[in-house]
């Protein structure tokens, strides 16, 4: 019995390893062929019906242009339909991995560009995630595809590139540096859009003493404030970033040196501007508040313009970036290349997916598509005729890359000095156990030297 | 004929147990061992992506590298969790079983049903129900101490998530407690009460010389339930504060935060699930010295007894 139970454990040990580990693959990525080779050639409608499965994450601006999106497709291609899952932005990386792992998906949208890749100054950091995907092979080489000569060449160098191979397309840049504004709010109290931080403050200190609290944002998601916000306080202090984050890390800056504890009192002014109870509003309830005049200003990408409007289409509002000490009006967008849409390799309709992007490489196809997302476009000749993204032309003239794509943090980071570093939502003030800016500036820095040190 | 019938029986025995015992070694056991033959590996779950033994990394990363005041905020939140939700539940679920059990108590099966109704009812509908209840902007406990000048961030506050979490988990497996706290009443005999009452018990002796030392087998299975089933949830944490905030962060959280990447947001690295695997193994023995621990210390009160 007792050698009848070993024989057992070692065959329950044995199919328990091979279900974790038994579809390994190749890891080189398959390069699609260009389209004339592909067996679903011409614009015949497939013999039999297929279902092309897409994952994105909850945004409605970002779901109705690709739901419009793929109904242009499916009119033009009867048999093909498309399934799209989507979960909440900060679940998304699980819902990407998971679907990868099984199988079970044919075009994958991403949050952002192939980008914070780890520097000669980064030691230890651990490799992005898109990184392991390529390696992987779950994306599909698309270099040698015709349509690829349709899009902005510094798109697909910078942002859908690796090691020479393009493996996606990236659908537009965005800005984060900044607010959305109630013009009628401003107008009211005789407010411009500020140059100056000291501009800002006159205009926050204001609306706050008049009863209208001056900034709200979905800080319940953790992502709007830590992420979006932080980038836009640092990118409008930091004249240069990757210096700062390089800085940091061969120890010539500190989260405590003079000039970073100004930035954190700007923390805490911005803290001190938020609505109250911000950290239970969550991304989605934000722009319903902002339109309702809960607060004057609402921290956020120019990605969400969308929601904004299907609130209230007569709602007047207006965009800002953060304004740093010198008077740059107007202020330049900073931000990223957004949404990359790439092809699962091992898919088992991947000539559909190829002519799914061949579709969208089309200038008339991607124009309407780029309006409904409201990001400013990577194609070339392609304007856009979306309002709100016209009015930020004058903001758009030197567009940057926002804090979050210059920062990497040491493996093994503490909580006080992960992710952007600048953690406000540990504050007292916006339910946290810290007492104030100085006390978090030093566990930063404690966090940050810790894990240095045990890289070393 | 005996000695081929005996033979027969011993067979046919070994021939039914065999497949639950294959079911068992393939289910439980397997994946178990397999987790601590993982936790020496750098396997991320990714499909396609080669994996290989690194050794110690993941320990050397889980105690050395990783920020210690993260690593022991983790431990005693898993601590107070464990210890609150074992403790609390299991009183409530006491007092819930003896109230329920009278009876002179109309209706007592509908109450029943209603203490037992959120164990039903499961974590995605419990932390959905409670994040309602608790929500700091109009939600009605807010409302409540609103009355008094009070505020409360409630979830999103590092000072009371916790304490919302192991209510909400309370709330949830009450029922459960309560429900083997009844059988165990249940099989009380009835002549002891009378007996008790014939020598002049009072209701608080009769509880303490008899309901309470003939419970007390009821109590232990219960209490053991609670620590194990505490030390492994996640569940509530992950609907509703998501552990993005270190205050509400165990062991348990900790296993999936790494090993499916969950709530690391959009900037995220790749699953890890042999880090992971190890984060579950030192949960493994944590729980097993929580067990042990208490396991010893009952023993040793039964024996003085």
């Amino acid at each position: 019995m007792k050698r009848l139970l070993a024989i057992f454990m070692v065959i329950a040990l044995m199919l328990s390893l091979v279900a974790c580990g038994g579809s390994q693959q190749t890891n080189e990525s398959p390069k699609a062929t260009p389209q004339g080779s592909t067996s679903t050639g011409g614009e015949e409608a497939p013999a039999e019906p297929v279902t092309l499965r897409m994952i994105t994450w909850v945004q409605e601006t970002n779901e109705r242009a690709i739901a419009e999106l793929n109904q242009k497709f499916s009119e033009k291609y009867p048999n093909v339909s498309f399934v799209v899952d989507t979960v909440n932005a900060n679940d998304y990386p699980t819902l990407q991995n998971t679907r990868i792992s099984a199988g079970d998906v044919d075009i994958i949208t991403n949050l952002s560009a192939f980008d914070t890749y780890p520097q000669d100054f980064t030691k230890g950091a651990d490799l992005p995630a898109w990184v392991t995907f390529i390696e992987s092979g779950a994306y599909l080489d698309i270099t040698d595809q015709p349509f690829i000569k349709n899009w902005d060449p510094n798109m697909i160098e910078n942002a859908v590139s690796y090691k020479g191979r393009v493996y996606g397309l990236d659908m537009g840049a965005v800005g984060f540096n900044g607010v959305f504004y109630n013009k009628d709010i401003f107008e009211q109290y005789g407010f411009e859009e500020p140059g100056t931080w000291a501009e800002f403050e006159v205009i926050c200190n204001t609306l706050k003493e008049n009863g209208i609290s001056p900034i709200t944002v979905g800080a319940a998601d953790a992502w709007p404030l830590t992420s979006v916000g932080v980038s836009a306080m640092v990118g409008a202090y930091e004249p240069d970033m990757n210096e700062f984050a390089k800085g940091l890390w061969t120890g010539t800056r500190k989260f405590t040196d003079e000039r970073c504890m100004e930035l954190w009192k700007r923390f805490e002014q911005l803290v001190s501007w938020l609505e109250p109870n911000v950290m239970s509003i969550s991304y989605g309830d934000a722009p319903g508040r902002f339109v309702a005049g809960k607060a004057a200003m609402m921290i956020d990408g120019t990605w969400n313009a969308g929601a904004i409007e299907d609130l209230d289409p007569n709602f007047r509002y207006g965009y800002f970036p953060i304004p740093g000490d010198v008077d740059g009006k107007p202020n330049q967008l900073q931000g990223k290349y957004d949404m990359q849409f790439n092809i699962y390799a091992h898919s088992p309709n991947v000539d559909w997916c190829l002519k799914y992007f061949e579709f969208l490489s089309q200038p008339e196809v991607y124009g309407p598509f780029v309006d409904a997302l409201g990001f400013f476009p990577t194609m070339p000749g392609v304007q856009t005729s979306n309002e709100f993204v016209n009015s930020l032309a004058d903001k758009n003239q030197r567009f940057g890359l926002a804090w979050e794509k210059f920062i990497i943090t040491p493996k093994g980071i503490g909580q006080y000095a992960a992710g952007q570093c600048f953690n406000i939502s540990l504050l007292k003030d916006l339910g946290g156990t810290v007492d104030n800016v100085e006390e978090l500036a030093r566990l930063a820095q404690e966090d940050w030297d810790a894990a240095l040190a045990a890289i070393e | 004929m005996q000695a081929v019938r005996t033979s027969f029986k011993k067979s046919s025995l070994i021939l039914g147990i065999i497949p639950a015992i294959f079911f068992q070694l393939v289910m439980g056991v397997g994946p178990s061992l397999a987790t601590f033959v993982l936790s020496f590996t750098d396997i991320t779950g990714v499909k396609g992506v080669p994996w290989k033994f690194i050794g110690l990394a993941n320990y050397k990363e889980l105690f050395f590298q990783q920020n210690h005041r993260d690593l022991i905020q983790v431990i005693k939140n898993t601590i107070i969790f464990c210890v609150a939700v074992t403790v609390i539940q299991n009183l409530i679920a006491l007092f819930i079983a003896i109230a329920l059990n009278n009876k002179m108590i109309r209706g007592r099966d509908f109450y029943r049903a209603v203490v037992f109704m959120p164990t039903v009812l499961g974590v995605l509908v419990t932390s959905l129900v409670w994040l309602c209840v608790l929500n700091p902007m109009d939600g009605p406990v807010a409302k409540f101490i609103g009355l008094f000048g009070l505020t409360s961030g409630f979830f999103t506050s590092s000072k009371t998530a916790l304490a919302c979490c192991i209510w909400t988990q309370i709330w949830m497996a009450m029922g459960h407690s309560m429900v083997i706290n009844l059988a165990g009443l249940q099989s009380i005999p009835n002549e002891l009460y009378e007996a008790g009452a014939i020598d002049g018990a009072t209701g608080s002796q009769s509880f303490r010389y008899i309901t309470f030392p003939l419970l007390w087998p009821t109590l232990n299975v219960n209490i053991m339930l609670a620590i194990i089933g505490s030390l492994q949830s996640f569940q509530v944490i992950l609907l509703t504060t998501g552990g993005r905030n270190m205050a509400t962060q165990t062991l348990a959280a900790r296993v999936m935060y790494f090993a499916f990447n969950i709530n690391s947001g959009s900037g995220a690295g790749a699953m890890r699930q042999g880090y992971g695997a190890a984060w579950a193994m030192f949960l493994f023995v944590f729980i097993l010295t929580a067990t042990l621990i208490y396991y010893r210390s009952v023993k040793r009160r039964d024996e003085l007894i």
